[in-house]
């Protein structure tokens, strides 16, 4: 029979457990929050002519981005996609600098010099959006390389679409992976269109990526990637085995994006009935719900958040307004590292 | 000083450098167990073993792409590619990525990697190896381009391109490998960017690097039997490209000759070409073209002599000697000379001083077999009094005639007259 002590101990690590279950918590809804707002900032200022280019937005696939990346640490690498803001905020980017690139300015992430679809910041082991689709996966190979060579222990994640899975670099790299047991985490995330292509026209292999990954002797797993905890646990076990038996791990998110390609979409290609379908399943709408229902958080605590982040997303904005322009003479710096 | 073949010299400075820096591995197609296709990684696998020394599966966009990789993530790779036209598989990844990575984070993102690979023709592989790409990838911004004629430049670029923080790509010309020449016993370096002066002369600037350097000689040989004084150049960096050495030479000179492994079109000499004629230097024409096959069986240009290139130099340059009264005296070359072009150079010109660029200009044959090489001179001269004599009288020409034109205007005159009434 355990005693008084013991047993209040044992109340006092679990309220502990369940406070830091509960800022867990908050954090994933916070920045899939976070994102959601970004995004619709970002399609604002699109129309406004602030952001120019092209602008992949990654609303609806939030809980993809938020759910793997909470599973890593400072030592890991990220390589992503072009549709790129969702990890980069998700790996805790600084919002104002993020903004401000998009916006061109010379106080973004890259000085303005990589845009939208190429975000980088090297201090977090954030090594970019990448705009040649499949061009990401040689990068995270040589990057896993490097943590392996060095044995930092550290693990990359390559996030790519369904899309480029039809690049050689995708089948080259699982490939290499395996032979060279690197450590990385191959994340799909598969939402049924490689810009306006459905997998179904452009894919041999049928709807599941997963299963075709044994011909690389590479584990696989597919996870809802509309689920933030089943893509936060998926990821966590993906993680522990490569940092424990080495090798790659290949997870597979379904997932969907409720908006076009890019805004200059018009989503011809697909059903209105199919984009409703899975907006019911919204990760940033039915989150907070379930954690409101099982006693988490409560309502006050909720709008608490939401008016934070608001707050924090118009200060982007502001800040990237009021940023200056990069001067002309940026246009020759950084090239090279130390020339004459 | 000793005597070094070129495949030793660049495995010396692979091999200095593992043994310097943990930091360094070589990724390549059979480097390791196999020794290299052109044996250049013979037996650094049993001395550094398998995880310095990295066999690659035959997937180059993936490990160009994997080097790329490892050198943001703070090593420092040297990757093989067995053919500088497999570069071309892997275009996206050294020009994306190793070109881009840095401009496009802002300067965050350092890739300290070198590409080494065989480049050029004559050595009896047909088009789709015989190619000179790195006067491709010598255009690309955040890339250097070396490419060594002889031992000791390839041990002393080598060294410094391991060294350096940017992706560097090393162009071996692949006829050299086996080719002799002095190295000396101290250690050093040789900056990226610097062209070296291999002969000092008063008459004419010859240029080029990698296998061009030995037809430059056999021309150099020619024309000092003629008591001409060449000055020689060799570039060894296409990308930075010393134009301060070039233009310290051509301005003692007075006349060029370039020699490149290229395309006709677009090709490496014509950017040299343009520079010159953008210090002062007027181009002429193009004269002279000629094709050498690349037979099967001789492995090399079958028809290829040095007069090829000598004969119109001397026709062009040093029509009546050398040394006498070029400068202010005018001549027309012989017009029964069998070299056409010539013949027309001769008719539009009236040579104060010239300058030539010669190129060794890659092309394709209709025959799978054979690959067809070309020389291209083009001739440049500096604007003088005369010139500008000459423009102005055509100028006054063309105003007198355009005066003589009166019924085209007055035809206007008459429609608008028409018109209007």
């Amino acid at each position: 029979m355990a005693t008084l002590k013991e047993e209040k101990n044992k109340k006092n690590l679990k309220n502990q457990k369940s406070s830091l279950e509960k800022t867990e918590m908050l954090g994933l809804y916070r920045q899939m929050f976070l994102i959601r707002q970004f995004e619709l900032a970002c399609a604002e200022n699109y129309t406004k002519g602030n952001i120019r280019g092209f602008l992949h937005l990654y609303i609806g696939q939030e809980a993809t981005a938020v759910g793997s990346i909470s599973c890593l640490n400072n030592k890991d690498y990220i390589v992503t996609h072009y549709r790129d803001h969702g990890h980069a905020l998700a790996r805790g980017l600084d919002v104002n600098r993020s903004m401000a690139e998009l916006f061109g300015k010379k106080t973004g992430l890259s000085k303005g010099k990589g845009g939208s679809m190429h975000l980088f910041d090297s201090a977090r082991k954030f090594m970019g959006g990448h705009a040649i689709v499949g061009g990401q996966f040689p990068l995270a190979a040589g990057l896993a390389l490097a943590c392996q060579y060095k044995k930092t222990g550290g693990v990359v994640v390559c996030f790519f679409g369904d899309g480029s899975t039809n690049q050689g670099t995708y089948h080259e790299t699982l490939n290499l992976a395996s032979v060279w047991k690197l450590p990385i985490l191959f994340i799909l995330e598969n939402n049924k269109y490689g810009m306006g292509s459905s997998i179904d026209r452009v894919r041999a292999g049928g709807e599941d990526f997963y299963t075709g990954v044994s011909t690389y002797d590479i584990p696989a797993s597919q996870v809802n990637g509309m689920d933030v905890l089943a893509v936060k646990e998926a990821t966590k076990l993906a993680i522990d085995k490569i940092r424990k038996e080495g090798g790659p791990f290949y997870l597979e998110c379904k997932t969907f994006r409720f908006v076009g390609h890019s805004l200059a979409d018009g989503q011809k290609y697909r059903k209105s009935e199919e984009v409703k379908f899975w907006e019911k399943q919204d990760p940033v709408e039915k989150f907070p719900k379930w954690l409101i229902s099982a006693g988490i958080i409560n309502q006050k605590e909720l709008d608490e958040i939401k008016q934070k982040v608001r707050k924090e997303i118009q200060d982007s904005v502001d800040f990237a307004n009021s940023s200056e322009n990069p001067e002309k003479s940026e246009i020759k710096e950084d090239i090279y590292e130390m020339r004459d | 000083m000793s005597e070094m073949i070129m495949r030793e010299a660049i495995k010396k400075a692979l091999q200095e450098s593992l043994e310097n820096d943990p930091d360094v591995l070589i990724m390549g197609e059979d480097i390791g167990e196999y020794g290299g296709a052109y044996a250049v990684t013979d037996g650094l696998l049993k001395k550094f073993g398998p995880n310095r020394i990295k066999d690659t599966p035959i997937s180059e966009a993936t490990f160009i792409g994997a080097g790329i990789g490892a050198a943001a993530g703070g090593l420092r790779p040297v990757v093989e590619l067995m053919s500088i036209s497999f570069s071309l598989v892997g275009f996206d990844q050294i020009v994306n990525m190793a070109g881009n990575l840095r401009y496009m984070s802002g300067g965050q993102i350092s890739v300290p990697m070198v590409i080494r690979a065989p480049t050029g023709a004559g050595v009896q592989l047909g088009a789709t190896h015989s190619q000179s790409f790195e006067t491709w990838l010598a255009e690309v911004p955040g890339l250097y381009c070396v490419c060594p004629s002889n031992p000791k430049d390839a041990l002393g670029l080598l060294r410094t391109s391991i060294k350096n923080n940017n992706p560097v790509i090393f162009a071996e010309p692949a006829l050299l490998y086996g080719s002799k020449g002095e190295v000396p016993e101290d250690y050093y370096e040789i900056p990226l960017g610097s062209a070296s002066i291999v002969k000092e002369g008063n008459d004419i600037t010859i240029m080029s690097y990698g296998a061009g350097m030995s037809i430059i000689d056999e021309v150099n040989q020619k024309l000092e039997e003629s008591n001409i004084s060449v000055e020689i150049l060799d570039l060894r960096s296409l990308n930075p490209i010393d134009y301060k050495t070039i233009e310290k030479s051509i301005k003692k000179t007075n006349r060029v000759l370039i020699v490149h492994e290229d395309n006709m079109t677009n090709g490496f000499g014509a950017e040299i070409a343009a520079k010159i004629s953008d210090i002062g230097f007027e181009l002429i024409n193009i004269i002279f073209g000629h094709d050498m096959l690349m037979g099967s069986k001789l492995g090399g240009m079958i028809n290829w002599s040095t007069n090829i290139v000598v004969d119109p130099l001397m026709e062009i340059f040093f029509p009546i000697a050398p040394f006498e009264g070029l400068l202010n005296s005018y001549f027309l070359p012989d017009t029964s000379n069998p070299m056409g072009p010539v013949e027309y150079i001769g008719s539009t010109f009236i040579a104060v001083s010239l300058f030539i660029v010669a190129g060794i200009v890659l092309s394709y044959a209709l025959s799978v077999a054979v690959v067809a090489q070309t020389i291209t001179i083009v001739i440049f001269r500096m604007k003088t009094e005369e010139d500008n004599l000459l423009e102005r009288k055509d100028e006054e020409e063309l105003e007198i005639e355009n005066e003589d034109d009166w019924s085209f205007d007055s035809d206007l005159n008459i429609k608008d007259e028409d018109n209007g009434s």
